[in-house]
């Protein structure tokens, strides 16, 4: 199969071309505080509708790399995280950068970013079509008890408070009943809007999520990174000795797997996973007490894990259609928008194209580790672009983004009423990541469960009688009881604090 | 001058009542493929599931948001300049033209315009730089537009002046 995934992409030669423009444009928006690279890839994805699937991909897999890896530089440099994904590594990269030691952060940070990447890819390679292989056995049960589980974890996992995460989650699947009922064909929720029969596209509300609510968030803090302090970086060689490197094999594929395993769970990728690799590496350090003041085993554990998440959520993505978080939200929509279903069937109606990604994501990897270290001067440069120059261009090209969907001006405003929902929501403190895989689940979910009821004449039980979907909707139910525990458990501790 | 709004939550809350009543009031007019079958599981079912259950959630939050309001002071979050307050409303309304006036004057001319207004808008005191403004508005909107439309070959929206 990797000899036709290779025939593809020698057919299609700009796919080479369009990776490096995307890992490059990646890292810039992964450095930028505030830009992430969910919002490079939902924006680059108009780039992507004139083009053939493979470099499209080749364009949308380079955004995602880039994006995630950027991160390090603002984080160790600023000590912002350019994304969530880096938070842990400002605790070691900055005070490593205040000691004079900027290049040996970076540098190994960069390298254990591409180590991360390659071990997120080759257990992508290896797991996906297994997976793929057994899910092709789930009928419409097993698939919601899925869903349900992974909407259950989103909720839980990415707010502090769980009542405001399952209501975002709940919005995200109102918005995303607007339009023809996918089983019955009628419409529902339309408001007799004609525009709105097709219903709301996933672009839009990610555009108008993340980007309009950056936009305005900025109008709040209007501040001026000009004047940031950035130090001169000259980097030798990769910036850390052979012997620094061999140094940090166990704590680099243990933050691997810790990466790997927590991209696969729905929900919860590169944002949470450095940390708790950090956390990991801290705790079995012989010198735990180093940390925080310039650890290079910091670093490396933040951001070799959240590179391995990489290939870690592209796997539930391509074998069952869910995608692991908000940008591979993004890439399940570029790849619709191409006519390619994820799901188990993709191995044999897309073999090739799907082998061509695994190829792409390594050369990605590699491209990422070259023109990190070739650009960083250039990158730190644009790290002083002050952001009321950026955003009104991020703005238009959104424009750019909405309209290509339908040609239609309708989805720019919805672009815009997104914008004011996501703005609304984080002024009240509701997380973002629910609403949208609400928005994405919430589809998944209602077909299936309606499939499953009518083929069991309306009874529930069906779902728990079936092995897969009786044991994951069990686990799911004994962990929200959980969650709901632990909720009630810390509110009672702090009031017995007051 | 800041602009406190503690309530913010409770109005939340209450604004998701309002939601998902309209949700449920909506879900009725749903044409059901069988309307006369016993079964329950068609069209409107999971909109009620979904406005049922946003309503419980929103009744839980709005309860938990009166005792906070009751325990704890305003956070700082809560509290918002006026002067962002203006930013916010004038970023809005500058969108809004943008997005009305889109099909009458085109994709280039009104983006030049409203990333010219946005950089005014968005700029610190102190550091607008109006020719810096005008020639960012210029060449990115025209740079765009000729990447979409010349290289990738995508309709953009123009006006019937416009030759190009």
């Amino acid at each position: 199969m990797f000899e036709q995934a290779v025939s593809l992409l020698m057919a299609n030669p700009m796919s080479f071309f369009w990776m490096v423009i995307g890992v490059v444009i990646g890292i810039v928006f992964g450095a930028i505080p505030g830009l992430s690279a969910t919002m490079a890839v939902a924006i680059f994805l108009p780039v992507t509708y004139g083009l053939t699937p493979v470099v499209g991909m080749a364009c949308l897999l380079g955004l995602f790399v880039g994006g995630i890896s950027g991160g390090l530089i603002s984080a160790i440099l600023l000590n912002i995280p350019g994304t969530p994904s880096s938070v842990a590594t400002c605790f070691d990269g900055r005070p490593m950068a205040l000691n004079g030691q900027a290049d040996k952060a970076l540098g190994g940070g960069i390298v254990f970013s591409f180590l991360g990447t390659l071990f997120g890819v080759v257990a992508l390679i290896f797991i996906a079509p297994f997976l793929a292989s057994v899910a092709i056995k789930f009928g419409p049960h097993e698939y919601f008890a899925v869903t349900f589980f992974s909407m259950s974890l989103i909720i839980t996992l990415s707010s502090e408070n769980l009542c405001k995460g399952l209501i975002a989650g709940l919005l995200g699947m109102v918005f995303a009943t607007v339009g023809l009922d996918n089983i019955e064909a009628s419409r529902r929720l339309t408001l007799d809007i004609n525009q709105l029969r097709s219903g709301f596209n996933v672009l839009t509300v990610l555009i108008g999520l993340y980007a309009i609510t950056e936009v305005l968030e900025n109008c709040k803090n209007v501040s001026d990174n000009e004047d940031a302090e950035l130090q001169d970086v000259t980097m030798r060689g990769f910036g850390i000795s052979v012997k620094e490197g061999l140094a940090q094999w166990w704590n680099g594929i243990r933050s691997a797997v810790i990466g790997l395993v927590i991209g696969i769970l729905p929900g919860i990728g590169g944002g949470t996973s450095n940390i708790v690799a950090y956390t990991v590496a801290k705790n079995n350090s012989k010198h735990p007490e180093r940390f925080g003041k310039g650890e290079l085993a910091g670093v490396v554990a933040s951001e070799t894990a959240n590179n391995a998440g990489i290939g870690g959520a592209m796997i539930p993505l391509l074998t069952l259609g869910i995608p692991g978080d908000t940008t591979t939200a993004v890439l399940l929509g570029g790849l619709m928008i191409h006519g390619i279903t994820p799901g188990p069937l993709i191995f044999e109606k897309h073999g090739d194209l799907m082998y061509a990604i695994f190829v792409l994501l390594l050369l990605s990897s590699f491209t990422m580790l070259v023109v990190e270290f070739v650009g960083l001067k250039g990158f730190i440069k644009v790290l002083k672009v002050p952001k009321y120059y950026l955003l009104p261009v991020i703005v238009i090209l959104c424009a750019v983004g909405a309209f290509g969907l339908n040609s239609r001006i309708f989805d720019i405003g919805s672009v815009l009423f997104f914008g004011v929902v996501g703005y609304l929501m984080s002024r009240c403190k509701y997380p973002l990541p629910p609403m949208i895989l609400g928005f994405i689940l919430g589809p998944i979910l209602e077909v299936n469960l309606r499939r499953g009821l009518t083929s069991s004449q309306g009874n529930f039980l069906d779902f728990f009688s079936r092995p897969i979907s009786g044991v994951l909707i069990g686990f799911t139910l004994l962990y929200i009881v959980y969650s709901i525990y632990r909720v009630m458990a810390s509110r009672r501790s702090i009031l017995i604090t007051e | 001058m800041v602009v406190i709004n503690r309530y913010k939550d409770i109005i939340a809350c209450i604004a998701l009542l309002l939601l998902s009543a309209a949700v449920y009031y909506n879900t009725g007019f749903i044409r059901v493929f069988e309307p006369n079958s016993a079964s329950y599981i068609n069209g409107q079912f999971f909109p009620y599931l979904l406005s049922g259950a946003l309503c419980l959630a929103a009744l839980i939050q709005l309860f938990n948001s009166i005792r906070e309001l009751h325990r704890s002071p305003a956070d700082k979050d809560s509290v918002i300049s006026r002067g962002a307050l203006i930013r916010i409303v004038a970023t809005l309304v500058i969108l809004a033209i943008y997005t009305a006036l889109l099909s009458t004057f085109g994709f280039l001319i009104m983006s030049m315009l409203y990333v010219f207004v946005q950089v005014i808008v968005l700029s610190p005191k102190g550091r607008l730089n109006l020719p810096v403004a005008a020639v960012l508005a210029v060449v990115s909107s025209g740079a765009i537009y000729f990447l979409f439309t010349q290289v990738l070959t995508m309709v953009l929206p123009r006006p019937p002046f416009m030759p190009f």
